[in-house]
């Protein structure tokens, strides 16, 4: 269960989750966010990720599916148990390209699912939208 | 056996019999017993026939085997 | 002396066990099958062979004769396995077209003539009644000598009937005969209760006759010893041990009377062949039999010397299986013998009466009732009528026989007259089954000749001999001649009568079926019959084969004949079967010959093969029948077999191509699942490189103002990502080049150990930048091989860089060695890392397998490395091994066969 720290006040920016067990990944992604002013947390894997959801509250988190320990769709699910976090933006970001996972993704709970090879400026005004 | 087999087996066998049981070969166990013991014909016949019910045995067994003709 | 009432609550008792034994046995059955029908219970059935021919009368004669006795049982024994081939023929014959009776057989071999049908049929009565009734006469003697009676004189016919307890007990048997016998108009079905009984009965009969046996030579006599030692000190009976001049001559003859008799007596034509359920129980009984003759005649002279050590002379040897017992007070056990021989009687005169009126009533009454049918009559009441009387009226002959002559005949030697008789019908029969030529008037001629010679010979003198006919004609012979003397025809007289008698008549009949056959022509449905008979395994079973029936039919005249002769419900059942083979009974032009030839079949069944020739033809139209006919369904009947075969064995490969088939279609399945999974993982590889490269290039197009520092970085990245995109798609098509085998090696010979020095030194910088320690033991020994260098150095690259890649030790170690095992060349190379389950030995060789690292982090490699070398260490025609401890090192082997 994400536990959300009472004491920790909401800060002013934005913050931003990006899991993915691709470091190119990451630090594309993290520097366009960090351009964008949000505050960035990074994951490469969904057991960092679900731990950092404990201490920090995230406004947006792009996920991978494919990862090691726990994967992406898991994560999704446990954002959408909890009632604290059930308000979260969720968006898949995947190479998983077909139908039914796309499927899945959606059926996950997840806001916006995004294939890869993907376009870092659609993302970029995706994220901006859903922060908005 | 292969049902050919079969039929020559029984062919020898009865031929067989026939000669164990002809006037030359019984001649020579018709001979009146010492006292006090069974006679040999009375023995060389039990013999014989003991002979051919196991070889019937052998030649057309208990289960299985072709059909005859 | 037993009390009267006593014995006959005993007798009493016991029919009524019989009966018991029937009627349960009838009612326990479920149509078509039966436990009853089992080997055991057949070749019991069979052994109705022993009647009180073997209780009584064979003691008798071995009293007098000595081990002669033994032919009789002898015979059959040593014949045997011919007894099978010839009792299986009989069976599939019987069996396939519905014969019920011997006389039906010979009938329907010969042209279907009603004609022989009946005269074998009368012929059986008259040899067969005097021996039923000595069956009869011994039940009588034995109870007078248990109960005490004085004989009673069977000449005078003032004394009554009803007084005379061999009267009831004709009628009680007539009783069973009938209720257990007539049941069903068809005769083929069959007799389970009737069997049933026939084989408890021979079971009682073998222990009682042993019981007494033992008693004799165990109880009073000290066992064999005592009883051969004192026999051998009189002389009358030291002679009984071994064959006298007469009997040895007649040693053989004796043998093959029995086995020609035992094939030939209605009796045994019932048990073994009518009421046969298998062939595999004819199978069992060829060992079964022998066995249980051998057991049942065994104390046969041991009693009859006994007899005569322990008897007064006057006492009849026949009868000593009652008298030694009663002699020592021993009444039960001679109440029990006295069981046992009514038991041998009683199975044979149900059997052979049974056997009797069958043939009387299909083969005598039917085709004389069938010729002057009125179409209205129901047949199958007045069949069962018929064949009741027949039970009636042989059993009664039988009783009067008994009754007026049985005092002058002895048990063997009436048996013996039957034998002889019924052998005229062996010459016929049995050539009848094997040769086609053998036809009616041969059969016909045979049977007179036969018949006469033992009327001449052994029936004559019986007549002379009470008075029935002057003896003048044994004394003088047939018109004063010397020669033809019955007794001791053409002068010959150092022979027994019967043994004569034999001989003669057997050679004469064969000779003039012979003859006869090779002087005259057969009809055609003699023809059609033959081939039939002969080749009885060419002609599908039961009753649906070929027809040579020319002629047409309404197909509502042959309903109606099948309800008058069946009834409602078996003829519904008849047209049942034949709707199921031939489809709708009303179908089909009215000269449809199957129908008329089934219908006929069936009738058969019922009322014999002429009478139902005979019905038929009242309702059918016959046309001539031509050779050419016959010869035509012949010939279709062998195409039918040969298709037939053709089909299976084309079936055969049929079955054998679909397995191909499927076998090679699951492969290509499999092959097209494997190649789906390789372009999902290569495009599935390609698109991580190709998200990077887009992303940073996207970046660095989209932010002009970034830092040189980050500029260099990210596009540091997109070079690189596009070097591992190149080096995926060149080691793929590797790959795929070596798998499929487009690839030579270049094959040279090489320095093992020179090439061993370059591989490490193009790894060397990896490993100093992971702090691990390369160490090259292949120094010391130079290896020459044949291999191809640049693959070879590939593939210990490859397992050089996984080994830096997957280290997790602070200065680590990765060791090289190279050494020789037999003509092997073994390159190893081994570290102190991680080390790796069992299950991933093989599944690391698997296209884009890695092994996750414990960091996490994303192998820069493809995960083709491994199955690259694998590939390029079999195309040299080695392997590699791994072997490895968890959390100690891995070591990989290659060995090579290449070495110089």
């Amino acid at each position: 269960m994400v536990k959300l720290n009472s004491d920790i006040t909401k800060p002013e920016k934005l913050s931003v989750l990006i899991v993915d067990d691709e470091p190119n990944i990451l630090l594309s992604l993290e520097f366009l966010m960090k351009k964008n002013n949000y505050q960035v947390f990074i994951g490469r894997n969904g057991k960092e990720a679900l731990e950092t959801l404990e201490q920090h509250p995230i406004d947006l988190i792009i996920l991978d599916i494919m990862m090691p320990e726990v994967d992406g769709l898991e994560v999704c699910r446990r954002i959408r148990e909890n009632a604290a976090t059930q308000s979260m933006k969720v968006i898949f970001l995947s190479a998983k390209i077909k139908q039914e996972e796309i499927d899945a993704g959606y059926a996950a709970g997840a806001d916006l699912y995004i294939t890869k090879p993907f376009s870092t400026r659609k993302i970029m005004a995706e994220v901006k939208n859903m922060l908005s | 056996m292969s049902k050919s087999k079969i039929v020559v087996a029984s062919i020898t066998f009865t031929l067989l019999s026939v000669v164990l049981m002809s006037k030359p070969l019984l001649m020579i166990f018709n001979q009146p017993p010492e006292s006090g013991s069974v006679p040999a014909l009375f023995i060389y016949v039990l013999i014989v026939w003991l002979i051919t019910a196991a070889g019937s045995y052998l030649i057309f067994g208990r289960k299985s085997d072709t059909k005859p003709g | 002396m037993i009390a009267e009432r006593f014995m006959v609550l005993i007798i009493v008792l016991y029919l009524a066990l019989l009966f018991g034994v029937a009627w349960w046995v009838q009612k326990g059955l479920k149509p078509g099958s039966s436990w009853v029908a089992n080997r055991w219970i057949y070749a019991l059935s069979i052994s109705v062979y022993c009647t009180t021919w073997a209780y009584y009368g064979s003691v008798g004669k071995a009293a007098s004769d000595g081990i002669s006795f033994i032919t009789t049982y002898l015979g059959p024994v040593i014949f045997m396995p011919l007894w099978f081939w010839l009792t299986s023929k009989m069976i599939k014959i019987c069996r396939q077209y519905r014969i019920t009776s011997l006389a039906d057989f010979i009938s329907s071999r010969y042209s279907k003539s009603s004609f022989l049908g009946g005269f074998v049929a009368v012929f059986c009565v008259i040899v067969i009644v005097p021996y039923i009734a000595i069956q009869l006469k011994a039940i009588g003697t034995g109870y007078d000598i248990l109960v005490g009676n004085q004989q009673q004189n069977a000449l005078n016919i003032s004394s009554s009937l009803l007084g005379d307890s061999n009267f009831y007990l004709t009628c009680i048997l007539i009783l069973f005969v009938i209720l257990f016998g007539t049941r069903n108009i068809e005769t083929t079905t069959k007799n389970h209760g009737l069997i049933s009984v026939v084989a408890f009965e021979a079971v009682v009969k073998l222990i009682a006759f042993i019981t007494v046996g033992c008693f004799v030579c165990f109880y009073v006599f000290d066992g064999f010893g005592d009883l051969f030692e004192k026999a051998g000190q009189r002389a009358d009976l030291s002679r009984l041990f071994t064959l006298q001049p007469q009997q040895s001559n007649e040693w053989f003859t004796g043998l093959a009377l029995a086995f020609l008799a035992m094939l030939f007596l209605p009796r045994q034509f019932q048990t073994a062949v009518l009421e046969n359920n298998s062939i595999q129980h004819v199978k069992t009984s060829t060992w079964a039999f022998p066995l249980y003759l051998l057991a049942i005649n065994f104390f046969v002279l041991p009693i009859a010397i006994g007899g005569k050590l322990l008897l007064e002379n006057n006492v009849d040897p026949d009868t000593f299986v009652l008298t030694i017992p009663l002699e020592f007070g021993n009444y039960g056990l001679a109440a029990f013998s006295y069981i046992g021989g009514f038991s041998a009687s009683t199975s044979m005169i149900v059997v052979s009466t049974y056997a009797l009126t069958n043939m009387t009533s299909n083969n005598l009454v039917m085709p004389l009732i069938a010729r002057s049918d009125n179409k209205e009559t129901q047949i199958s009441s007045l069949l069962l009528l018929t064949r009741r009387l027949g039970v009636l009226i042989i059993l009664l002959l039988a009783y009067l026989y008994q009754r007026l002559f049985a005092d002058n005949s002895s048990i063997v030697s009436t048996g013996l007259i039957s034998f002889v008789g019924v052998v005229q019908f062996a010459p016929a029969t049995l050539l009848g089954m094997y040769w086609k030529d053998g036809n009616r008037k041969a059969a016909i001629a045979s049977f007179a000749v036969g018949f006469t010679i033992w009327f001449y010979m052994l029936i004559i003198p019986n007549m002379a001999s009470v008075g029935m006919i002057s003896e003048d004609i044994l004394t003088n012979g047939l018109f004063g001649s010397e020669l033809l003397k019955p007794q001791s025809l053409f002068g010959i007289s150092h022979l027994s009568t019967v043994t004569l008698c034999f001989m003669i008549s057997l050679s004469l009949n064969l000779l003039t079926y012979l003859s006869v056959s090779i002087f005259t022509a057969q009809s055609a449905i003699g023809q059609q019959q033959a081939e039939l008979f002969v080749n009885v395994d060419n002609y599908p079973a039961s009753g649906d084969g070929p027809s040579v029936w020319k002629g047409t039919a309404k197909t509502d005249d042959l309903k109606q004949l099948l309800n008058r002769v069946l009834g409602e419900v078996g003829a519904a059942n008849a047209v049942h079967h034949y709707e199921r083979i031939h489809g709708d009974w009303q179908a089909g032009n009215q000269g449809d010959s199957n129908r008329i030839s089934y219908v006929e079949t069936v009738l058969a069944g019922a009322v014999g093969i002429a009478s139902a020739r005979i019905l038929i033809s009242s309702v059918a139209e016959e046309e001539d029948l031509k050779l050419e006919d016959l010869l035509t369904v012949a010939r279709e009947s062998k195409e039918l077999l040969m298709l037939n075969k053709q089909l299976k064995s084309q079936s055969e490969v049929l079955e054998r191509t679909t397995t191909e088939l499927t076998t090679a279609n699951a492969r290509l399945k499999m092959l097209d699942k494997e190649k789906d999974l390789f372009i999902s993982t290569v495009t599935h590889e390609l698109r991580t490189p190709i998200t990077s490269i887009r992303s940073f290039a996207e970046i660095l197009y989209d932010n002009p103002d970034l830092s040189s520092d980050e500029k260099a970085e990210f596009l540091e990245i997109i070079v690189r990502e596009t070097e591992r995109i190149s080096r995926l798609i060149s080691e793929v098509l590797d790959l795929e080049k070596l798998q499929s085998g487009t690839v030579k090696l270049a094959l040279s010979e090489e320095s093992i150990t020179h090439l061993i020095a370059d591989a490490v030194a193009s790894v060397k910088q990896l490993a100093i930048e992971k702090n691990l320690t390369m160490v090259n033991e292949a120094v010391e020994h130079d290896f020459l091989a044949r291999i191809d260098r640049d693959r070879l150095t590939q593939v210990l690259i490859n397992l050089l860089s996984n080994a830096i890649k997957y280290h997790d030790k602070e200065n680590g170690v990765i060791k090289v060695k190279a050494s020789t095992e037999g003509h092997q060349l073994v390159i190893s190379v081994a570290d102190n890392g991680p080390g790796m389950e069992r299950e991933q030995y093989e599944k690391v060789f698997q296209k884009f397998y890695q092994i996750r690292k414990k960091d996490n982090i994303k192998d820069k490699g493809v995960g083709l490395g491994l199955a690259i070398s694998r590939s390029i260490v079999d195309l040299h025609g080695g392997n590699i091994k791994i072997s490895s401890v968890i959390g100690a090192g891995t070591e990989i082997s290659i060995s090579l066969p290449t070495l110089i």
